[in-house]
């Protein structure tokens, strides 16, 4: 008995490092397996992107040839209403273990609470995101029917430098925020923040990071390196540059890395251990 | 109502947890501060009646539309529940008090922003109510149902928050079609709604959602597909 409770000498520090990424990638994988099995990710992030396209924005979009134009004005009908549903959908993972009450047996397990963090991060958010881009290569597969192949590499370069940050952004602070406040007051205030936050302009009297290179939408980055269209930004009178699409998307992964590092040294805090 | 019903409600509420109750009120109290905020600087009256409008007839039906999704599933004895009485009853009991508890606070909003003179532009009176119950009890059901049929609060609150941006956003896709615009749940703040457009709109409102908590009770009525399983 006294042997099963004793603590094993910690290991050397290489093996240590080496641990932790064996830990983590294990636990991003059963996350990914287990997020990406739930019906809601699916109808939830799908259901959002459906109901925004039913009726593209910009009106004019239908009428555009331009490759560039083209995706960097469609992946607004993916951002408007898309990242509420990714945000809600991984609301109530941090709080998974403690609601099913298996903190203490997942406390005992060799693997510490940064590899289950991270690993939960990164698992979780790459399944939610899934439906997304597969929903965004559906898009790229139409469009290139319609304007030719030269349309998929620009696609998938506009998935990445406009959307991708945005929902890197949203996911970190779904996985993070909810543990201070609980599940329904993010959700809740998730949705407000994506109204007011990249939607509200400068024109309401409101103050907003709508507009700015601070705003989760990919207005900086679409209007820089793609010619799509700048709405909040405009009102500003903000042309968007290398310069600001940089900073935005620099902002939004700094910002993410800092929520989850931030939880991560909480969490080690309030651990017994 | 007598000692034991106060019993019961007490104890459904204790059951409910702190989050829903904490979810539904915090958009009327956080719209009250807004309105007075904005009154109290001398915001332009249009901005304040923009702002009073949006307050009740949006984020207070969104508030208490997320806390009535949230108490779905998350009942730790349901197995115990289901043996000694009849768990729609139960379910319906707890989203009703979290919903209450809002509608009074959103009540009150209104009554306060009517006296400030913060009003959406064309109601009277009849406006304390009609401008923010029939979007509630829409989005509140709406919740409910989409809760209920995916067993998944996440599904429903990201759904109903979506579809909140939506109205917002596809204003003027919804407005032009006339199905639709009997769903619309911000016509108290838009100007000049003609009478019949606003009868229709606010019988239709409620009458969905009527229809969406009768769909949600039938499905309650096998209340075993919320046994034994994680959160969709």
């Amino acid at each position: 008995m006294t042997a099963v409770l004793e603590r094993t000498a910690p290991p050397p520090s290489a093996q240590t490092d080496q641990g932790w990424w064996a830990k983590t990638r294990a636990a991003a994988r059963y996350e990914y397996l287990m997020q990406v099995c739930r019906p809601a990710v699916w109808v939830v992030v799908i259901g959002l992107i459906a109901l925004r396209c039913s009726s593209p924005w910009p009106v004019n979009l239908g009428s555009i040839t331009d490759h560039a134009t083209l995706v960097g004005d469609w992946t607004y009908d993916f951002t408007m209403l898309g990242p509420i549903g990714v945000g809600a959908v991984l609301a109530d993972r941090i709080q998974r273990e403690s609601r099913l009450e298996l903190t203490d047996l997942l406390t005992s397990t060799p693997t510490g609470i940064g590899p289950r963090l991270w690993g939960k991060a990164i698992g979780a958010a790459a399944a939610t995101i899934t439906p997304f881009a597969l929903s965004w290569a559906a898009l790229l597969s139409y469009l290139a029917a319609k304007h030719g192949a030269g349309v998929i590499p620009v696609g998938i370069a506009a998935f990445v430098a406009i959307i991708l940050p945005g929902l890197i952004f949203i996911s970190a602070f779904s996985l993070t925020v909810p543990l201070l406040i609980g599940a329904p007051l993010y959700r809740l205030g998730l949705v407000g923040y994506w109204f007011w936050g990249n939607m509200v302009g400068p024109d309401y009297g409101i103050p907003t990071p709508a507009g700015t290179p601070f705003e989760a939408i990919g207005e900086y980055p679409a209007g820089a390196w793609f010619h799509g269209a700048m709405f909040d930004a405009t009102e500003r009178g903000v042309t968007a540059s290398t310069a600001n699409a940089v900073i935005s998307i620099a902002f939004l992964l700094l910002a993410a890395l800092a929520a989850l590092a931030t939880t991560h040294y909480v969490l080690n805090q309030r651990s017994p251990s | 109502m007598n000692q034991s019903t106060w019993a019961r409600l007490h104890l459904e509420l204790r059951v409910t947890g702190i989050a829903a109750p904490v979810t539904a009120l915090a958009a009327p109290l956080a719209g009250a501060v807004l309105v007075a905020a904005l009154y109290a600087t001398g915001a332009s009256p249009h901005n304040q009646d923009k702002a009073a409008g949006v307050v009740l007839a949006g984020f207070a039906p969104l508030a208490a539309a997320t806390a009535a999704s949230s108490v779905v599933g998350r009942d730790p004895g349901a197995e115990l529940v289901m043996t000694t009485t009849v768990y729609r009853r139960v379910l319906f009991l707890r989203a009703g008090l979290v919903v209450a508890g809002a509608a009074l606070l959103t009540l009150l909003d209104a009554v306060a922003f009517h006296a400030m003179g913060a009003w959406p532009a064309g109601q009277g009176t009849g406006g304390y109510v009609l401008v923010w119950a029939p979007p509630m009890i829409w989005l509140v059901a709406l919740a409910v149902l989409i809760a209920v049929a995916l067993r998944s609060s996440a599904a429903a609150s990201g759904l109903v928050g979506g579809v909140w941006l939506a109205q917002i956003l596809m204003a003027h896709d919804i407005l032009t079609n006339t199905v639709l615009r009997a769903q619309f749940m911000f016509m108290g703040v838009v100007d000049r709604v003609p009478a019949h457009e606003w009868n229709v709109n606010r019988i239709a409102l409620p009458a969905v959602g009527v229809a969406a908590v009768v769909v949600a009770g039938v499905l309650l009525g096998r209340p075993e597909r919320f046994l034994g399983r994680d959160a969709a």
